[in-house]
């Protein structure tokens, strides 16, 4: 999966549990997720669960506890597409 | 030292029954999901568990500020006890319709005490001293925002404070001493 086809997909993923809205505007790959764009860490779970199953892939804990930034998430998942194609 | 969590239920975002079942296996050990399973009704394990983890990870974060993102690292060992990365800490939950709140505190410190407010347009900083000034009339005190809060009782005297807030509700906790 091309890498900006994730980041696209990514952003409508984590879009509805940011709460800095003026942030997601500017959002980058370098955009922290708890940090800048205010998502809660309950929430960041949420974000796991649902990129799961938008990906078709399985997020194991310790792949979780690296998805920092957008960047982080973004290498994550597409780790885990390659591996599975 | 302490920590402490509060969720608003109200604020939580309705989900599958299978997003909470996904949600319930990458937070919370085996054990954990046996010690909390009488309260499953409305996802409530989720998230004693989850204020649980959340206080004790503030706790921890005073002694090593360095942030990490493993649920499972802390777990519940009963509703009075949690094993945190750095070691085991005495928790008192509360919780109702309406919020859920944990707070942790080591097991050799004092007990300490917690107030939950429904959200107001004032200051968390200012309701805090204005509670400790009512409690304790004859001290002055000031919050300290360092890397974690502490209330300031005189030059060399700081109390342990933690803070939080979710939703419409705030809660602060603090020990004398």
């Amino acid at each position: 999966m091309e890498r900006q086809a994730i980041v696209d997909k990514l952003k409508t993923i984590i879009e509805p549990y940011v709460q800095d809205q003026e942030a997601f505007k500017n959002v980058s790959e370098d955009t922290d997720l708890l940090n800048d764009l205010k998502v809660n860490s309950a929430n960041l779970v949420d974000i796991i669960i649902d990129a799961e199953m938008a990906f078709d892939i399985e997020i194991d804990d310790d792949s979780a506890e690296k998805m920092l930034t957008v960047k982080d998430a973004v290498e994550i998942i597409e780790q885990l597409t390659n591996d599975r194609e | 030292m302490i920590g402490n969590d509060i969720i608003d239920r109200q604020a939580i975002r309705p989900r599958s029954p299978a997003h909470w079942d996904r949600f319930r296996e990458k937070t919370m050990t085996k054990s954990e999901q046996e010690i909390l399973a009488d309260f499953r009704k409305d996802q409530l394990d989720i998230w004693l568990a989850w204020a649980v983890k959340e206080s004790v990870y503030k706790l921890e974060y005073q002694f090593n500020p360095k942030r990490y993102f493993t649920p499972k690292k802390i777990e519940v060992q009963s509703l009075k006890k949690a094993r945190g990365k750095l070691g085991t800490y005495w928790i008192d939950l509360k919780w109702n319709t309406d919020y859920i709140h944990a707070l942790a505190w080591a097991a050799s410190t004092h007990s300490p005490k917690s107030m939950i407010f429904l959200n107001r347009p004032i200051r968390l900083d200012k309701l805090i001293t204005s509670h400790l000034q009512d409690t304790f009339p004859e001290r002055a005190f000031s919050i300290q925002k360092n890397l974690f809060p502490q209330i300031q009782v005189d030059q060399k005297t700081f109390w342990p404070l933690s803070k939080s807030h979710h939703g419409r509700w705030i809660a602060f906790a603090y020990q004398t001493g």
